[in-house]
């Protein structure tokens, strides 16, 4: 997904469910923030750059991929792009633990993860409820793929079909993939931009939905293709329905974090949304490359306000500013411990179901504090709330 | 990671420091044969890795074959590797040239990056020159100088660089905190 769902979008969502524009606005912006905070960003503002939620293009071509290397990109991508669906599946063929234990990180919605993610920011406001609904929202997006480095899992080949609307039915358009990052994604000759072929297992250029290029992103995009992971069965997704799902279980999602109730997967709010339903399925169905007019139109729509353009810079200055503890106070000081928060609790999750791809977990309750610095803000703050209370 | 693999990882970059720092002490028509058995060496250790990843990961993948083919072709390439030692200069040369080449403009792209959102982008810009500028001395030294001992400098100096950072990357942190 990009800009237009995830900053728009979000904003629909959360007015929807009861926020008012001001907490949509925050919402939406630290949502779109997941994917603008890497560490050449959080360099710039002096924060902790174990924070990072995304790496650019660059960070990835110059990361390392060696064993901590890769933990510490498997951390960024599974725990806010590529949340895996079921940490303990079982592949239908005997193999191998090595290969299961990448098997185990593929994306998908409505796993125990998602639950633990939209619990986790309960309390902790509008900025670590936006970051949550980043990470809901890919879970739709970015579904059969893996927040790993993983030629074996996310690997796509010649066989890769769009489904385009044509009356009643549908018909089938063979995709062509070039590999040249400047040309544009063009939908009307079915032509996207994909990263080249890697045979090293563990190139970046095999992480998530590289090999299958912006197009999962797209929220027209019908497609059926061939997963490497998938033993020859093909896969049909559907993202006008996906998305419709993701929009609706987004404003589920912000509805109970707004009246305090429990968050349960498998749940969608579709009678909030009911009245939007037909302008919201338009603009899914819309073939474009960016819905963000048609979705800022709507916001608009919904709340009567003018819904601000997204501007990545908006709360540097304050984040660079503030000295101290009043940082962590800041809004980027507490998207800051959110995101700290949720890669914790990815980590300890992957790490705890017998899989080491995304590092080591201390449960900081038997063991005090070890491992990297920066997630001592975490624990400095859980020490103050106990001595608080 | 394991404490096993840390001290795996620490011996192998002790190694590696060991033998970076041989090269500047022998003659170079021996530095230049043990290069390309190294080069060789490596490539067919990449063969057998290549095998054995077939047969862990990629049979269970839709194409998966294609890697068990490209290990045979590793490993070819690997005795052919070593074959050449004694009178391979020039491809001793193209491969270290290259690999500082390649490393060195991704740096300085990256630091440009980082210079245009005002994040610190020097040490980036250093080294990504400096790795250029080694590769440039690569090409000269060798090639336009005839003074081949530049190369074999700079392979060992590359591998006691590489020891250190291995060493370091064996020590660094990686545990995370949790807390329920």
């Amino acid at each position: 997904m990009q800009l237009d769902f995830h900053y728009y979008a979000t904003y629909c969502a959360a007015a929807i469910a009861g926020f008012s524009h001001d907490e949509s606005q925050e919402i939406a912006y630290s949502a779109q923030f997941t994917d603008c905070c890497s560490r050449t960003l959080l360099d710039k503002i002096g924060g902790p750059l174990s924070a990072a939620t995304t790496q650019l293009q660059l960070e990835l071509m110059d990361a390392r991929t060696d064993w901590t290397g890769l933990q510490d990109i498997t951390r960024i991508w599974a725990s806010f792009h590529f949340l895996p669906g079921d940490l303990y599946a079982e592949m239908e063929q005997k193999c191998s633990k090595r290969y299961l234990r990448k098997f185990r990180l593929i994306c998908n919605p409505n796993g125990e993860v998602l639950k633990d993610t939209v619990e986790l920011v309960r309390g902790k406001g509008t900025p670590a409820a936006g970051l949550a609904m980043h990470v809901l929202a890919d879970t739709w997006a970015h579904r059969y793929f893996a927040g790993t480095p993983a030629l074996t899992i996310n690997n796509t080949n010649y066989y890769f079909y769009e489904l385009i609307p044509d009356g009643d039915d549908y018909k089938e358009r063979k995709i062509k993939f070039n590999h040249n990052p400047a040309s544009p994604d063009d939908p009307e000759k079915g032509i996207y931009t994909n990263s080249i072929y890697q045979s090293d297992e563990n190139s970046v250029m095999n992480l998530g939905h590289g090999r299958a290029g912006h197009f999962p992103d797209y929220s027209f995009a019908r497609y059926k293709y061939l997963p490497a992971w998938g033993g020859y069965e093909e896969i049909l997704k559907d993202n006008p329905s996906d998305y419709y799902h993701a929009f609706c279980q987004m404003v589920y999602a912000l509805g109970c974090l707004k009246k305090n109730s429990e968050f349960e997967t498998e749940v969608y709010d579709f009678d909030a949304v009911r009245p939007w339903e037909a302008e919201i399925k338009a603009i899914l169905e819309k073939r474009q490359t960016d819905s963000s007019a048609d979705w800022k139109a709507l916001g608009e729509k919904i709340t009567g306000r003018e819904v601000e353009d997204f501007d990545a810079d908006k709360y540097q200055e304050e984040y660079i500013r503030a000295t101290g503890e009043a940082k962590d106070d800041t809004f980027l000081g507490r998207y800051i411990i959110a995101a700290l928060a949720q890669k914790s609790m990815v980590t300890n999750r992957i790490y705890t179901s017998g899989n080491h791809l995304a590092g080591a977990s201390v449960d900081f309750r038997k063991k005090g504090f070890r491992g990297i610095k920066d997630f001592r803000k975490l624990t400095e703050r859980f020490e103050r709330r106990q001595a608080d209370d | 990671m394991t404490r096993t693999k840390r001290v795996i990882d620490a011996l192998f970059g002790i190694a590696m420091i060991f033998a970076g720092q041989a090269f500047f002490g022998s003659s170079v028509e021996a530095s230049v044969s043990v290069m390309l058995v190294l080069i060789g060496l490596g490539i067919t250790l990449r063969g057998l890795r290549t095998m054995h990843y077939y047969l862990t990961m990629a049979k269970y993948m839709v194409g998966g074959k294609n890697v068990l083919y490209r290990s045979f072709i590793l490993l070819d390439l690997g005795a052919l590797g070593s074959s050449l030692a004694g009178h391979g200069l020039v491809y001793a040369v193209s491969y270290l040239a290259l690999l500082h080449a390649s490393s060195g403009l991704i740096s300085i792209v990256r630091a440009n990056e980082s210079r245009l959102i005002g994040a610190h982008w020097r040490l980036k810009m250093a080294y990504g020159v400096t790795n250029v500028l080694m590769a440039v001395a690569v090409i000269i030294g060798t090639i336009i100088l005839k003074e081949p001992r530049i190369t074999i400098y700079i392979y060992g100096s590359g591998l006691i660089y590489t020891g250190i950072l291995r060493i370091a990357s064996a020590f660094r942190r990686t545990r995370i905190v949790y807390i329920q």
